[in-house]
């Protein structure tokens, strides 16, 4: 890895290290895979029902819906929470406690904006009170747009955030390489990784790094 | 009669008195209003359905509407006011339910009321400036190009500076928190595990609907209606529509009139299922949120397979509905009607009987009917306390009239009480559906109604039964395509203002279940 800047962290030179000796990079990858899964198949995600969304939010996570089969499981407090659903719109009066609660969230965390509300405002852009879209406020992973969604909708946007978890790595010089979006594309995944451009990136997609 | 008794008891003091279908508008000055509403409460007016305001460019309007519920009748008393500095009589020690209704008069209007206990912003934040619905404040603006800045985000107030060092301590719940069906923060203080107080907190959702709705035409505004209360959003765009086909003078088809009562009573089924499965859920019954939900979806079918939405339809439109029923939808509703009472014993079963839920519900938060009516509560939360009042039954519309329910009541005031009265109400609303099913008659959907809406002048009052109790839509019109005022009577917005009342002297653990039983939407709450 030359032209790399040395990593700063401890696990960043632990990496290094070990991605140089041989086989190094097949243990990371490996590791890699088992943390991800782990993720992203045990999202507990806390109840941060604002509006209507909210109550897709429920029925997706009721009998027909099942969001537990996916591992996905409601719980009360930020602090055991891996996953917030935002789910309507965000007041302005709303705005300071969505962002204690995110901060009350441990890491690794993330955030979908579940509906048109929290993606940009929806139908209340120009309302003197609300904010437009919560990623004002906190880094968003996934936006799932809809006034509501369907439940299908909101499953389709977790699917999506799993296969973003996948894609993360504890490597921290190997996650540069990694961000991109692979597009659906009816089972052939794209090999190559895209760089998209900065204006782009920081708007629709954070890194794990800007996130700290 | 109750028009002719006032005009001798006030004679040059109503500068105008008039009978508008069920409506007695009168206009007085402000010296005038207190002796003029304690006279109408003798008269009968005990229930204090609204307070709002209009911005007429020249004055504001202040608007009390006044219901009595033997004399089946509306007085709407208008009195004048300066756009800015207007100072006004509270209404507040003569009826409960002015108390809030005055603080958001002077929230989004600025109208300073003499004498409030009480009188702080309600909606907004404690640090805005300014009074957005005044037509001096900026209409909704889409701000195009760049993103705006984020807002500064203040930190959370922490609330252990206000902790006395005695046993006194306020406990802050919500307004995030899986027990408060929404954005709402009850500032509790407590002594022990004993609520000696209780400051609802909203303005969490408050999206400025009522603003939106001056530059939106009366089509666009429609879809905000369903958002309000969006566990029954047909009835909220009915109330919309009903106003809206006042002011235009509007005669729905009868076969359209079957169709919103159908969509009605689904909507309160769905609202009611919902119901039963948090309150279930809150008091850790999670098999009952379970099996609700589970039947609720069938509901949302139903919508899905007629309206192509399962939770805000917008299907109640101005003349009627867009469109008649598919092709099924009779048989599958059918279905449903045999289904769902089953369903219901079994709920019974696990819920009604059960000795858990017994301990936590019966007895527990108790509202005397005389309160209830003063507080302005409607719906099950009225009725609940033994007061048999039906928006239905009161100012029947649509097909109502031609339908055979009851209204159930419950006697005992209490958690119990409110739960049981829309236990009952499912049964009701079957028993409507099925007979709407049988009795549909032919004909039109819609209709004829002009391509652009522009209503003729002037001001109406929609009023629906939701599932939550009495919504009221009240649309001021001054002939153009878009409203001059649209106010939205949340029947929510009344029951939290009496949530103290029926909160001081329980436990913690009571307040869960006396928030769910009276069921509360914080969207039409804050609107």
């Amino acid at each position: 890895m030359s032209g790399e800047p040395k990593p700063s962290t401890r696990a960043g030179l632990v990496c290094d290290v070990i991605a140089r000796l041989p086989g190094g990079n097949i243990v990371l990858t490996t590791v890699d895979r088992v943390l991800n899964w782990g993720r992203a198949s045990s999202l507990w995600y806390l109840t941060y029902g604002l509006a209507c969304c909210a109550i897709e939010m429920m029925c997706t996570a009721a009998s027909r819906y099942d969001l537990d089969r996916f591992g996905l499981f409601f719980r009360g407090t930020p602090r055991q929470s891996d996953l917030m659903f935002v789910s309507g719109t965000v007041t302005k009066k709303m705005a300071p406690v969505l962002r204690q609660l995110y901060q009350q969230m441990a890491d690794p965390k993330y955030v979908i904006a579940h509906g048109g509300c929290a993606c940009a405002g929806g139908p209340f852009h120009d309302s003197y009170f609300t904010v437009q879209g919560v990623d004002q406020l906190v880094p968003v992973d996934i936006y799932i747009t809809g006034c509501p969604p369907r439940p299908e909708a909101l499953i389709d946007g977790i699917f999506r955030l799993q296969e973003k978890i996948g894609r993360e790595s504890i490597c921290p010089s190997a996650r540069r390489g990694l961000m991109h979006v692979a597009p659906r594309s009816n089972g052939r995944h794209s090999s190559e990784s895209k760089q998209i451009p900065e204006e782009r990136r920081s708007r629709k997609v954070t890194s794990l790094r800007e996130r700290r | 009669m109750i028009l002719q008794v006032l005009k001798t008891q006030f004679g040059g003091a109503l500068e105008s008195a008039q009978k508008v279908g069920r409506e007695l508008r009168l206009r007085v000055g402000p010296q005038t209003l207190v002796s003029l509403a304690r006279a109408c409460k003798q008269l009968g007016f005990t229930y204090p359905a609204d307070i709002t305001a209009v911005d007429t460019g020249a004055e504001l309007r202040l608007v009390y509407r006044l219901v009595s519920f033997a004399a089946g009748q509306q007085i709407v008393i208008t009195v004048g006011a300066p756009r800015s500095g207007a100072r006004l009589p509270t209404l507040a020690d003569l009826y409960h339910g002015a108390e809030w209704t005055e603080r958001e008069v002077y929230d989004l209007f600025g109208v300073t009321f003499d004498g409030h206990p009480d009188l702080r912003r309600i909606l907004l934040t404690d640090d805005w400036e300014g009074h957005p619905l005044l037509k001096s404040s900026p209409p909704p603006a889409a701000r195009a190009g760049a993103r705006p800045a984020p807002p500064p985000v203040a930190p959370v107030r922490d609330l252990t500076q206000t902790l006395t060092p005695t046993e006194r301590v306020v406990l802050n719940m919500g307004p995030q928190h899986p027990s408060t069906h929404g954005v709402l923060r009850l500032e509790l203080t407590l002594e022990g595990e004993v609520v000696v107080g209780c400051r609802p907190i909203i303005g969490y959702l408050h999206r400025g609907v009522e603003k939106i709705g001056e530059a939106r035409t009366y089509p666009q505004l429609l879809p905000y209606t369903d958002r309000l209360d969006y566990l029954s959003s047909a009835s909220n765009n009915l109330a919309y529509v009903q106003a809206v086909e006042k002011l235009m003078g509007l005669e729905v088809p009868e076969r359209a009139q079957y169709l919103r009562v159908i969509l009605l009573e689904l909507n309160r089924i769905a609202s009611h299922l919902l119901f039963v499965s948090t309150f279930a859920n809150d008091l850790a019954a999670t098999t009952v949120f379970l099996y609700g939900l589970r039947e609720r979806e069938y509901v949302m079918d139903l919508f899905e397979l007629w309206a192509g939405a399962r939770l805000t339809q917008s299907w109640i439109r101005v003349g009627g509905v867009p469109a008649d029923l598919p092709d099924g939808f009779l048989e599958k509703a059918r279905q449903f009607c045999h289904l769902l009472p089953g369903r219901l014993d079994e709920y019974d079963r696990l819920l009604t009987g059960n000795r858990i839920f017994r301990v936590r519900t019966e007895g527990i938060g108790i509202l005397p009917p005389e309160e209830a009516v003063d507080y302005a509560c409607s719906g099950p939360t009225l009725r609940g306390s033994g007061v048999r009042y039906d928006v239905r039954r009161a100012e029947p519309y649509e097909a109502y009239p031609r339908l055979d329910f009851e209204v159930v009541t419950a006697p005992t005031c209490d958690c119990m009480g409110r739960y049981l009265v829309r236990m009952g109400e499912l049964r009701q609303s079957l028993r409507i559906l099925r007979q709407c099913l049988d009795q549909l008659p032919a004909g039109e959907v819609m209709a004829k109604v002009p391509r652009l809406l522009r209503p003729p002048a002037g001001e109406a009052y929609g009023r629906v039964e939701s599932p939550r109790g009495d919504f009221g839509c009240f649309v001021v019109s001054d002939g153009g395509p878009q409203p001059v005022r649209v106010r939205f009577r949340a029947p929510s917005f009344f029951h939290l203002a009496a949530l103290p009342r029926m909160l001081l002297g329980w436990k913690i653990g009571d307040v869960v279940a006396i928030l769910g039983s009276i069921d509360v939407v914080l969207g039409e709450v804050d609107r």
